[in-house]
């Protein structure tokens, strides 16, 4: 399995998209980093810094991306049977790729962190670092972590059921953006029929809900339930993801 | 020792209601080199395919007397296999792919080794999507050796490759034979196979023709005189009145059977004052003499339908 994932991440670094995606995340939140400082009143210095100066958005697309394509590429590629006919079984080739990228996103996210922090001292250092500045910062990353591994879950899931490598990208990013509108209007259907709590969108507010408790109002749930719904669904679409790979003719 | 070192027995395979393979059985012996022969479509690669756990299939099949299916990989640690294509990430060079497969202790060394042993030091650390058809059937070959397997599959290697690579390539082979290596080749050109493999599979719309050895095959293959003279038809009627057999063409073509004597021939001829004009031996051609096997066994089966 180490082989694997050693194997997984050799081939994500040495795509020129990955290079080119570390380098744009710094440049991004550079950008805003700057922004911050010059026009202190149109943005200023403490939301940008507890916004994690927007890295989130750079990253979700990204990863969204190469959650649709960890199949279909290597369809495309020829690769995929050459992943299968070792001694790995089906299971452990789809883990090995799931676990390299929960850990690639674990560790992008890390970085888009401490970058954050860095830039903090460089550029909005008069911005006193109180425990609560320091709080919104963590739930802003814990928040974006949280919804980021729920997408690509079922991202992933999409990417083993459809053999197109720009099918299952165009669902993920069209899917991101559904999934933000719905969520309001959810929260309407949840307040007239109570079922509508248990769909898996509803799941997603985790991360809102850890920060702000009062988000229970609009989830009808309790903290236990979103928390265990949430890794329930999670290791739902990745079981299925799991179940249709195998099945899959190569 | 000779020990069955891949066995397969009972092996189905239909993809809905289309049978492809029927009750295929064979075994392979340690050390050995088995072309696998067969028409385009006859189920080569779905063998193969079966072979590497890559497919589900009916039947069993054995490696090492291990047992392989689409959920049981163990056995494939010592199996290196090229099928149909050889799959290639575009962003990666030669020796980065061979890099990336590359297991165990010593990895640098393999690379290096298979990138001489292949003559791929030219392009090796050129990017793959820039490789022409022949040297990324090089790279997927390097690839199936990389690991120092025990048994190689390889589909139709020689594809796109030029003769000097051919050679090159059934030379690596036989020196890879030679240590103890055992292959599975498909080809649909058994001339391709006919210097190097030492059993021969022949499979025909999914079932097996013949599973023999390269030599029984060579010698059940007929071998012909032909021999032109002044009177053609004067000859053959001479000859089969003294029961030769005559497969007449240009030339008189004469088959070689068991207790034939060139010796008496000649001197049937030179009795009867027949001028020889030529006469020179012929290989019956093998290739000719599969189809013919193929196309009887083709129309059996209509037959039967
Ligand atoms: N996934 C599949 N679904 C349906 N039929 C298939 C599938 N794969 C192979 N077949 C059928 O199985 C038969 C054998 O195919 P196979 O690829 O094993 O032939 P082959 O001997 O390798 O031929 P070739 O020399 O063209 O490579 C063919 O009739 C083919 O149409
Ligand atoms: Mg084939």
């Amino acid at each position: 399995m180490i082989t694997l994932i050693r194997q997984e991440f050799y081939k994500l670094f040495k795509q020129r998209s990955t290079q080119l995606f570390l380098i744009v995340l710094f440049a991004f939140q550079l950008f805003f980093a700057v922004i911050s400082m010059k026009y202190p009143k149109f943005y200023s210095p403490k939301d940008a810094f507890t916004s994690n100066y927007f890295a989130s958005a750079p990253i979700l697309f990204f990863m969204i991306a190469i959650c649709s394509m960890l199949i279909t590429k290597e369809r495309q590629f020829g690769t995929l049977r050459s992943l299968l006919y070792r001694k790995f079984s089906y299971v452990q080739v789809i883990l090995s790729k799931i676990i390299t990228l929960v850990l690639f996103i674990v560790s992008t996210v890390i970085c888009s962190s401490v970058i954050s922090v860095i830039f903090k001292f460089i550029f909005a250092n008069k911005v006193d670092l109180t425990e609560k500045i320091w709080k919104d910062f963590l739930f802003t990353n814990l928040n974006d972590f949280l919804t980021l591994l729920f997408l690509i879950s079922l991202v992933i899931l999409l990417g083993t059921l459809v053999n197109s490598s720009n099918l299952a990208l165009t669902i993920g990013i069209i899917g991101y953006f559904v999934l933000n509108v719905f969520n309001q209007l959810l929260f309407a259907a949840i307040a007239k029929f109570e079922w509508l709590k248990w769909n898996p969108l509803n799941m997603m507010n985790l991360g809102v809900q850890i920060q702000s408790s009062s988000y229970h109002q609009l989830t009808h749930l309790t903290m236990t339930q979103i928390s265990i719904g949430y890794i329930v669904y999670v290791l739902i679409f990745l079981c299925l993801a799991v179940y249709s790979f195998r099945k899959k003719s190569v | 020792m000779e020990t069955n070192f891949l066995e397969i027995s009972n092996l189905h395979k239909s993809f809905g209601h289309k049978n492809v393979l029927k009750n295929i059985n064979f075994s392979m012996q340690k050390g050995h080199i088995v072309g696998l022969i067969g028409a385009n479509g006859a189920g080569k690669t779905t063998i193969m395919k079966a072979i590497l756990g890559i497919l589900t299939f009916d039947g069993k099949i054995t490696i090492a007397n291990q047992e392989v299916s689409i959920n049981q990989h163990r056995p494939l640690e010592s199996v290196g296999a090229l099928i149909e294509y050889p799959g290639l990430y575009p962003y990666l060079t030669g020796r980065e792919q061979l890099r990336l497969f590359a297991t165990g202790k010593n990895r640098e060394e393999k690379v290096n080794n298979i990138i001489q042993k292949l003559h791929m030091e030219r392009f090796a650390n050129q990017k793959t999507k820039s490789y022409s058809l022949g040297m990324k059937q090089k790279l997927g070959v390097g690839l199936a050796l990389l690991n120092d397997p025990q048994l190689v599959i390889l589909d139709e290697p020689m594809n796109g490759l030029d003769p000097k690579a051919t050679k090159e390539l059934r030379d690596l082979i036989v020196s890879e034979k030679n240590n103890g290596v055992t292959f599975l080749i498909s080809s649909h050109i058994l001339s391709e196979l006919q210097r190097i493999a030492d059993d021969v599979v022949v499979i025909n719309h999914g079932e097996i023709v013949t599973a023999t050895t390269m030599e029984n095959l060579l010698a059940a293959n007929k071998k012909f005189y032909l021999i032109e003279t002044d009177n053609n038809q004067l000859t053959a009627d001479l000859l089969l009145r003294n029961n030769y057999q005559v497969e007449q063409q240009a030339a008189l073509k004469i088959p070689i059977t068991d207790n034939f004597s060139i010796n008496n021939l000649l001197q049937l001829l030179l009795s009867a004052n027949i001028t020889i004009l030529d006469i020179k031996q012929q290989d019956g051609d093998l290739e000719e003499s599969l189809l013919q096997v193929l196309d009887g066994q083709g129309a059996q089966n209509d037959n039967l339908n």
